[in-house]
């Protein structure tokens, strides 16, 4: 006969610095996404193609921290919080565990590459799912400083592809907007 | 490139490589519908804390382990299987994780079995007697990973179990475990993966996909053995190695047992010796009898042994000896290997006897080839 | 009669495939430094056996070694020792024997005979001082080994085999009077070299020491030591080795239910005092011995030997029987088929526990003795499920699983003690050279029995392991009864006077100064009284050492190496009930060590070093 109590039944533990950092980068990517909808050019085109009932929650399964974001009656994106309960999401995007999320948002992995090492599985419409990925390209370029961003982007856009103006400008407002 | 002509190919598993693959684990178990695994590992492997880092990389999920039962010895046995089938019942998992290599993957197919039809495991020995689809079953390979671990086939209390249904579902080839402790166990590994790719490779009823794994097997140890054998512990070609292990199960899984495969674990069941040495040594003797026999090698070998470049830089006439050549150029490298069966201190009639319990095992082996081989791999080739 | 003074060095040779014999000469540095009996028998092979060969081929080479002592009226020096390879296991394997063909080999004037190859017709062997004959054995062929000793007696003592060696049980035994060498199926060496027997007519040269004063002294110490011992004078006078009963229930390292307990409430039932208190014992013994061991006794009307402690261990409590009259039936039945009851017993436990787990398919229960006589000569005569088990319990846990619980190492199976209740036991069988040999260190005595060294403790058993296997291989190349070591190791003052916690203390502690300031000069004394040549006690103990090393290194060459060192797996990952706390033999720990103090590599061989200084030239 086994010795049961030998063997006990084991809950991995919780991660907990990871998880308030990705908890915190969350929160700030949530509110940089409705922040640059309103002053990028860019941002705002992206956002027009997507459908109008578009939500995306944008979490760490399985039972991680949750971003989500959506356009509201008037069509505008909306930092809607952390809780998905309730909201009518149409497109979720999942990191597979807390570490991936954790190396993603620590831009260790672009979130391209992290695609691409199947880190991420999208429920939903793939065009859309682009978009919010470009988007998330976008903001890490307008929040981070060049260094770092270019770690966590596929591509860092020319000059041509995006003027020191615009850049500037967007990265300013979206400061604006997502401290105040 | 021969035309590809009719065959089949099935190799069901769900591979994750790389940084982090463990910790997919909980994903890829909610897709079966499973939170509650049952994880499977040895005393040697829970003590050099291989499995502190698999619950470590399981945090953060909902998956709640059912039991580390960390006691699988050396021999997988039927009544250890039932115990653990009990065991398994008891704590009311849904799912069955092994972590390492050899008995312990064995052992987690024999549970899987039982607690999947709830009927004695010795009923389904032999080849396609399991009824039906079992619980997931995930392999998180150690360093000693062999092929045939990763294919539907097992040995429990030495009765052969081979059905599609007892692959695993996914396979988690991560850093954090596939890192060699030694170079005998390196070397171990090498040898049967590089065996069952070649001769996946150069079986006669080789097709397109077969071939894909099994000349990216042969590419990834033409690769990574030297540095492997020599550090051990080196991540990348650790992973080289157990990415090849895991390719070389793919392309083994579908061609018939060949000659190095058959002797090999025979002699390696009746003398002790690890079954990497003993096909370390077949292995250029039945390359040798190829040769001998003036059958011709595939071109191609040469492209998995050297790339693109030699290949093309060969008349097309010499590719499948050259190919040939530096296989064999790639076992004079490897110091820590025997050249002979006499120098692994092999008696000859132990041979024989490996030679009758091969063909009993594999009656579609040619019982010339076999002695042939034998007698070369005896005195080595040179 | 004419004398041999000291040893006569003469070796004959016979081929049997040939039927050519040949006379050899033993040279003054092999007997220097192999001194006789086991370690000059294995000399003798390393020097004519090729590695690898088929140990039931015509290649095979048995020796017969009459030990240096005998016939000079030493006390327990009626033994000699046979050396070959062993079916049951493919490695050298060395046997000791008290029966009378011994001393009427060395009184015919050999001190060692070589059989090589292999007769065609089933034949025996007439051996007197002239030399060697073949002779037609069609009238004792199929003979049981009384009948067949009864039959060639006329001739001389004779050592033969039973049906058992007939028929190529891979554990078949030599008989010779009513002792045997047990272990490791020379009886089928015997069988497959188509040999019913050996007969050697004897009475023809007398011995005499040399040195008849030093000789006496040494001779007399020795007696006196022997008389006063409590267990050569009193437990194994009394009741036999079965003594050990008793000890080894108390101690948890019985074996019962196929080694899967320690101990069992109805052990006293087959213990060496309840014998003897029930079935009237007498002394039936090797000739000459002063410890007496040896029993017979009446069991439901009928006189049969007292079963050895072995015998009652694997074929008593390890299936769960306590019948002494069946026992004693089947000790009974074992030695007239020459079958090693160790090996028997080992291989029913394995057939009763996967018949039981539904491996394997016969009508073998534990505790259920009612067919078990029918089973052993089925063995003996290869019929029916007997066949198999004839092979030993590692062929048939390779083929129908099981390996697990298949309690053998090297393929020799394992002696009466447990080694999850000693663990210096378990190292010492891990590492014995010819398998799971209790007679290698016989280290339990010291753990289990005496108290003289803490059973569960892993510091210091590979010093004990390696002191204890050299000076056994060295007895045994005396050749002397292993039971004098009671005597010569506790009797001598400074042992006998020390009380056993102190001793515990130093033997635990400081195990290489403890065991080095061990008293067991007697025993070179003896040797070198009788030979004239000198010999201390330091060097006693080289020769032990160069004996053992060098059937290791000639295992080596067979293939043996780590792989093989090591314990059943029951031992190694099921914890017994029993036990206080749960353990199993910690060998990983303990087997390192004792490489690194053996002087051998990491893989278990011995190094050039170690060869070199030992003076075994590299083949």
């Amino acid at each position: 006969m086994m010795h049961y109590n030998k063997y006990p039944e084991i809950k991995p533990g919780l991660k907990l610095l990871k998880r308030m950092y990705v908890v915190t980068m969350l929160f700030v990517f949530g509110r940089a996404f409705q922040a640059v909808s309103r002053v990028d050019r860019g941002a705002k085109e992206v956002f027009a193609k997507m459908p109008d009932d578009f939500v995306l929650d944008f979490c760490v399964v399985p039972n991680g921290p949750h971003m989500v974001v959506g356009k509201d009656e008037k069509g505008r994106i909306k930092y809607m919080g952390w809780n998905p309960a309730g909201k009518k999401v149409t497109i979720y995007m999942k990191i597979k565990n807390m570490d991936a999320a954790f190396r993603m948002l620590t831009f260790q992995e672009s979130s391209c590459t992290a695609t691409s090492r199947d880190r991420l599985i999208v429920d939903g419409d793939l065009p859309t799912a682009c978009g919010v990925l470009h988007i998330m390209d976008l903001l890490e370029v307008l929040l981070l400083p060049k260094f770092l961003a270019k770690l966590g982007v596929k591509r860092y856009p020319k000059w041509s592809q995006l003027s020191p103006v615009r850049k500037w400008t967007s990265r300013l407002l979206t400061y604006v907007r997502l401290v105040a | 490139m021969q035309s590809p002509g009719d065959y089949g190919f099935f190799y069901q598993a769900k591979i994750m490589a790389g940084t982090g693959a463990m910790a997919n684990i909980p994903v890829e178990l909610d897709g079966f519908d499973a939170r509650h695994p049952f994880v499977l590992t040895d005393k040697k492997t829970s003590d050099s804390g291989l499995p502190r880092k698999f619950v470590k990389a399981l945090g953060e999920s909902n998956t709640i382990i059912g039991a580390l039962f960390d006691d699988v010895p050396a021999y997988s046995s039927v009544s250890l299987v039932k115990d653990l089938a009990q065991f398994f019942r008891d704590r009311g998992c849904d799912s069955v994780v092994a972590i390492g290599s050899g008995p312990v993957v064995d052992v987690a197919k024999g549970v899987n079995m039982a607690v999947s039809t709830g009927a004695d495991v010795l009923g389904f020995e032999g080849v396609n007697r399991v009824p039906g689809h079992l619980k997931p079953l995930v392999v998180v390979p150690t360093a000693a990973i062999k092929p045939f671990d990763l294919t539907g086939n097992a040995r429990i209390d030495g009765r052969k179990f081979s059905s599609a249904f007892l692959m695993p579902d996914v396979i988690a080839v991560d850093p954090l475990m596939v890192r060699g402790c030694c170079t005998e166990c390196v070397l171990d590994t090498a040898m049967v993966s590089l065996s069952h790719a070649v001769e996946a490779y150069l079986s006669p009823s080789a097709n397109p996909l077969s071939d894909a794994y099994a000349s990216m097997a042969i590419r990834l140890i033409a690769e990574h053995l030297q540095k492997s054998l020599k550090r051990p512990g080196n991540k990348a070609a650790s992973m080289g190695m157990a990415n090849a292990a895991v390719a070389a199960a793919a392309a083994f899984d579908n061609q018939p047992v060949g000659v190095v495969h058959a002797l090999g674990m025979e002699l390696s069941l009746l003398t002790g010796n690890a079954p990497g040495l003993c096909m370390g040594i077949l292995l250029p003797a039945a390359l040798e009898y190829r040769r001998q026999m003036k059958q011709e090698a595939r071109s191609e070998l040469l492209m998995a042994m050297e790339g693109f470049d030699a290949y093309a830089g060969t008349p097309a006439g010499q590719r499948g000896e050259k190919g040939l050549r530096s296989l064999q150029l790639l076992f004079s490298k490897i110091a820590v290997l025997p050249r002979t069966l006499e120098e692994l201190r092999v008696p000859r009639f132990k041979a024989d006897e490996a030679i009758q319990e091969a063909l009993k095992a594999n009656p579609s082996l040619k019982k010339q080839d076999l002695s042939a081989v034998m007698g070369l791999a005896m005195k080595g080739v040179q | 009669m004419q004398e041999i003074v000291g040893t006569s060095n003469k070796i004959l040779e016979v081929d049997l495939s040939t039927g050519v014999t040949s006379i050899g000469e033993i040279t003054d540095k092999d007997r220097r430094d192999y001194m006789g009996g086991k370690g000059l028998g294995l000399k003798l092979l390393y020097d004519r056996l090729k590695p690898g060969v088929d140990p039931l081929g015509e290649e095979n080479i048995i020796a017969f070694m009459p030990g240096v002592l005998m016939g000079t009226g030493a006390p327990c020096s009626g033994r000699f020792e046979a050396v070959t390879k062993s079916p049951l296991t493919g490695i050298m394997v060395t046997a000791s024997c008290g029966g009378p063909f011994g001393m009427a080999l060395k009184t015919s004037g050999w001190d060692a005979l070589i059989i090589r190859g292999a007769a065609k017709n089933p034949s025996y062997l007439f051996i007197d001082s002239k030399g060697a004959e073949i002779r037609d054995a069609k009238g004792v062929w199929g003979k049981d080994t009384r009948e067949a000793q009864a039959a060639l007696e006329k001739e001389g003592a004779s050592v033969v085999i039973g049906p058992a060696g007939e028929h190529l049980v891979r554990y078949a035994n030599l008989c010779s009077g009513h002792r045997f060498l047990g272990r490791g199926g020379m009886g089928a060496v015997f069988g497959s070299k188509n040999l019913k027997a050996v007969v050697a007519r004897g009475g023809e040269f007398k011995i005499v020491p040399v040195k008849k004063k030093k000789f006496d002294k040494a001779r007399k110490t020795l007696n006196r030591y022997i008389s006063r011992n409590s267990i050569t004078s009193g437990s194994y006078r009394n009741f036999g080795t079965n003594a050990n009963v008793n000890l080894s229930n108390a101690a948890w390292i019985l074996p019962v239910r196929n080694f899967s307990g320690g101990s069992h409430g109805e052990a006293h039932k087959i213990s060496g005092e309840t014998i003897a208190e029930n079935y009237n014992t007498k002394y039936h013994t090797c000739k000459p011995c002063s410890i007496l061991c040896g029993h017979k006794g009446t069991f439901a009307g009928k006189e049969r030997s007292v079963p050895e402690y072995e015998t009652t261990g694997l074929m008593g409590s390890n299936l769960e029987i306590f019948d002494p009259v069946a026992i004693s039936e089947w000790n009974e039945i074992c030695a007239l088929m020459g079958m090693d009851t160790i090996s028997t017993g080992g291989s029913l436990a394995w057939a009763m526990e996967a018949t039981e787990k539904g491996l394997f398919e016969s009508d073998l229960k534990f505790g259920f003795a009612g067919n078990i006589s029918q089973t052993l000569k089925d063995i003996a005569y290869g019929k029916g499920v007997g066949k198999e088990l004839g092979m030993g319990s590692k062929w048939l846990s390779r083929k129908y699983g099981g390996e697990n619980f298949a309690i053998h190492v090297k393929g020799l199976e394992m002696a009466a003690y447990d080694p999850r209740g000693a663990f210096g036991q378990g190292l010492s069988y891990a590492v014995a050279n010819r398998g799971a040999c209790h007679l290698s260190t016989s280290l339990f005595t010291l753990e289990a029995y005496f108290d003289m060294a803490s059973p569960k403790a892993k510091r210091g058993k590979a010093t004990m392991v390696k002191f204890f296997e050299n000076v056994y291989a060295a007895l045994n190349s005396l050749h002397i009864c292993h039971f004098t070591a009671f005597a010569v190791f506790l009797e001598p003052p400074l042992v006998k006077l020390s009380p056993t916690p102190v001793l515990k203390l130093l033997t635990q502690n400081i195990t290489p100064v403890a065991l080095a300031v061990m008293d067991i000069s007697l025993w070179p004394e003896l040797w070198s009284s009788v030979t004239g040549k000198r010999l201390g006690m330091l060097g006693f103990k080289k020769v032990g050492e160069r004996v053992h090393v060098l059937e290791r290194y000639m295992n080596t060459r067979e293939g043996v190496s780590k792989k093989d060192d090591t314990l059943p797996g029951r031992m190694l990952s099921e914890p017994r009930k029993c036990d206080h706390k749960e353990r199993t033999v910690p060998l990983d720990k303990m087997i390192g060590r004792y490489y690194r103090v053996r002087g051998y590599d990491k893989n278990g061989v011995p190094k050039d070093r170690l060869l070199r200084r030992l003076g075994i030239e590299k083949k």
